[in-house]
């Protein structure tokens, strides 16, 4: 829609109407809406001028009201400060003093034009343009500095919104344990965004896809890019095999990129009980292995091209069994390129002697030490380059942590019953109301044989503790419905709900056994169903209550808060609102499948048709 | 979940046996206002009798922390093993709290903050 402009075409300066612009019309920039026709005498504009300092060019226009071209406060100011500039011009129109900048319509769009300013933009960007509509009215000027500032906040935009998306991918740190290992990464980017990467995840019973890359350039591109491959690799079929997925990943780099574009990198294929790993070194090269806290050269390294370079890549692997207690380190050059205020790079000896002296650390403890000894090293001097590594540690749990023993011996009806769902690939549910220590107990008997017929007996303690969590809150759930419909509350009434809830915890939690028994009584369930199939295996919490709007817009917020989220200590300082305690049981359960290398959508939770269902899905195999 | 208190000087030794989940915590966070109501400034929390925790209970947990942090309440915890250890470990959150092995060790830490040289304290039933 056009606006009727509105010009008066009287001496002196008018302000004609802003124009109404549509999104990214080269109108929404303009700045200046003064204009007085030609005939307009330079000593009245002169004095106008002076009553208006924020007034530096305005247009000019004819009687008709169609524009002329503009005139600039300084080249009015500047003729009339000549030697008897004011008697000589007392008679002059602004006539003499119009110049023609570019015109634009000021519906179009602000990217064409700033492309036909490119070059002007360059050399002069104080200089102004003008606004005109399809009848060549004035609708008002713009200076190359507002087309700069548009497009300097239309970049950090961009730049906001790359790095939200490449932190949702690249966490700054990140977790992963395994059967008998454990790794740690960090990633830091020198400018906000950046190339580096990194992903892992598990790709069959024990074994796990790890990469570590680089891609070249920096800003936009390169986060870009290193989002899109970092997606590539996490959802690539051939995940098992090595050179396919690098091949693939090879193919797409020089399809977009046609060589403008590499990536180097590490990737490893990695057997977490064995501590065999297959790996491809994509002209990355830091790699290093400490056997004993001291550096230990890997017999047969080969390094490859780098990703991107050319269609004809040939790739070839290499084989490391990790000893118990080898710590495997991979980073990205930004790390020892990295200077300090001397001049001096970062040594990879320090890395020697952090990790000779801290041999015995977690992963996650070598990780903050060597961030310190990083910061430490290069004091004031800004971090130059992305900088990226991960430790990995080939050894049992680090610090005591116990495997959930199960206590419940299964009866042999029980044990048939899963022999049978194991050996048909159909599921198996238990159903109880009250969910006290004993049915815990039992469920993770059955827990324990699905995940031994699964080869993921490590995975118990985790998923153990979801599974119970799922549990409590299911539990809960029905606990609502019970004391909602015995205190004559309507559940699905907002103004009812709030006035039950403000009591319901404390009510609920000091009559807990008298609650449980009215579930029972009511018909209140919930049901643990198991299902594994070749490809992967499905954990379910179900209870016969549907989750009101509210409940499930709440829940999504934490399963989102969760994906989103660095760690649980990034939300921790939240914990005291979560009016109704689940939220923290939500982001817990996230983060653990997370640190198993299972994606964000591991966890899922649906309510419909008076049901709700919390399920963990993992998937074993492509 | 049982809750025994005992008081070593200034400190009082909170001992946790049991479960430590969403029908029990509000026990335990109940227990340490009232404590802090009356007065009480140190704490060690010693978990070596816990044999179950949820969300519920870490959830307590970091209030305690975090009121401690607030109040400027001396707050240790000990005897994190075995299915505490576990959970806070899988939730990567053994660092998050000031912790100590054993419970005499955390109140010698604690009691060592103004009494130093006073020698050993007794400990008995409050």
């Amino acid at each position: 829609m056009k606006t009727k402009q509105n010009i008066l075409i009287q001496e002196g300066i008018s302000t004609a109407e802003k124009p109404m612009v549509y999104g990214m019309e080269v109108g929404s920039i303009g700045s200046s809406f003064h204009y007085a026709p030609a005939r307009t005498r330079l000593v009245d504009l002169t004095d106008q001028l002076e009553g208006d300092p924020e007034i530096l060019a305005l247009g000019v226009v004819d009687e008709e009201g169609k524009t002329l071209g503009i005139v600039t406060r300084k080249d009015v100011m500047g003729a009339l400060s000549r030697p008897f500039g004011r008697d000589v011009l007392r008679k002059k129109d602004l006539t003499f003093l119009i110049t023609q900048p570019l015109r634009f319509h000021f519906t179009e769009n602000i990217f064409t034009v700033a492309e036909q300013l490119e070059e002007t933009l360059k050399t002069n960007e104080s200089g102004f343009f003008l606004l005109v509509d399809e009848k060549e009215n004035f609708r008002g000027l713009f200076s190359g500095k507002d087309m700069l500032v548009f497009l300097a906040n239309i970049t950090s935009q961009d730049i906001a919104l790359s790095r939200k998306v490449q932190t949702r991918i690249v966490k700054e740190i990140d977790d992963l344990s395994g059967p008998h290992f454990s790794l740690s990464a960090r990633s830091i980017m020198a400018k906000g965004i950046g190339g580096d990467f990194y992903t892992y995840k598990m790709v069959s019973p024990s074994t796990y896809l790890i990469a570590l890359c680089d891609v070249s350039g920096k800003g936009m591109a390169a986060s870009l890019l290193s989002s899109l491959l970092s997606g590539f690799i996490s959802t690539h079929p051939g995940r098992t095999d090595l050179k396919s997925l690098i091949k693939d990943l090879n193919d797409q780099l020089t399809r977009s990129f046609e060589g403008e574009k590499f990536v180097t990198g590490i990737f490893l294929l990695f057997d977490g009980h064995t501590g065999r790993a297959e790996l491809a070194d994509m002209g990355h090269r830091h790699l290093i292995l400490y056997r004993k806290g001291k550096q230990k050269k890997i017999a047969r390294q080969i390094s490859n091209m780098p990703l991107g370079v050319t269609a004809e890549l040939s790739i070839k692997t290499f084989s490391l069994s990790l000893k118990e207690k080898d710590c495997l380190f991979l980073m990205t050059d930004g790390m020892i390129e990295q200077k300090n205020s001397l001049g001096k790079t970062y040594p990879t000896e320090r890395l020697d002697t952090l990790l000779s002296f801290h041999e015995t650390a977690s992963p996650q403890d070598l990780r903050a030490r060597i961030n310190e000894d990083f910061d430490v090293f290069r004091g004031r001097t800004a971090q130059q380059d992305d900088v990226s590594y991960l430790i990995l540690k080939f050894t049992p749990a680090e610090g005591g942590e116990e495997p959930r023993i199960p206590k419940e011996n299964l009866s042999p009806t029980v044990e048939d019953k899963i022999r049978w769902a194991l050996n048909s690939g159909k599921p198996i549910q238990i159903r109880t109301t009250r969910y006290l220590t004993h049915d815990r107990q039992f469920i993770d008997s059955v827990l324990n044989r699905f995940l031994n017929e699964a080869g993921v007996t490590f995975l118990m303690n985790k998923l153990s503790y979801c599974v119970h969590e799922l549990a409590t809150n299911a539990k809960k759930a029905n606990t609502k419905r019970v004391y909602f419909l015995e205190n004559g509350l309507d559940i699905t009434d907002g103004p009812s709900y709030q006035a039950g809830m403000t009591d319901f915890k404390r009510s609920t939690l000091e009559n807990i056994d008298y609650y449980l028994d009215r579930q029972k009584k009511m018909g209140y369930y919930i049901v643990v169903l198991f299902h594994l199939t070749e490809k992967r295996l499905r954990l379910s919490v179900i209870n016969n209550t549907e989750m009101r709007e509210e409940e499930k817009t709440r829940v999504n917020q934490k399963l989102e808060l969760a994906r989103k989220a660095d760690s649980i200590k990034d939300i921790y300082d939240q914990v005291e609102d979560y009016s109704e305690g689940a939220g923290l049981g939500i982001v817990m359960m996230s983060q653990m499948l997370r640190s198993m290398g299972f994606g964000p959508h591991s966890l899922s939770i649906e309510s419909a048709q008076g049901l709700t269902a919390a399920t963990i899905t993992i998937q074993l195999r492509e | 979940m049982n809750i025994t208190i005992k008081k070593y000087r200034e400190v009082y030794l909170l001992i946790l046996e049991g479960e430590l989940d969403l029908y029990h915590s509000h026990e335990m966070e109940k227990l340490f206002q009232k404590l802090c109501d009356r007065g009480a400034t140190r704490f060690v929390i010693d978990f070596s009798g816990i044999r179950y925790i949820d969300s519920s209970g870490v959830g307590t947990l970091i209030k305690l922390k975090n009121m401690g942090t607030r109040r400027g309440l001396s707050l240790m915890f000990s005897g994190i093993t075995g299915e505490a250890y576990n959970v806070l470990n899988l939730a990567n959150l053994l660092d998050f709290f000031p912790r100590e092995t054993d419970f005499r060790e955390a109140l010698k830490k604690l009691s060592a903050r103004d009494t130093s040289g006073s020698g050993k304290g007794e400990t008995g039933e409050n």
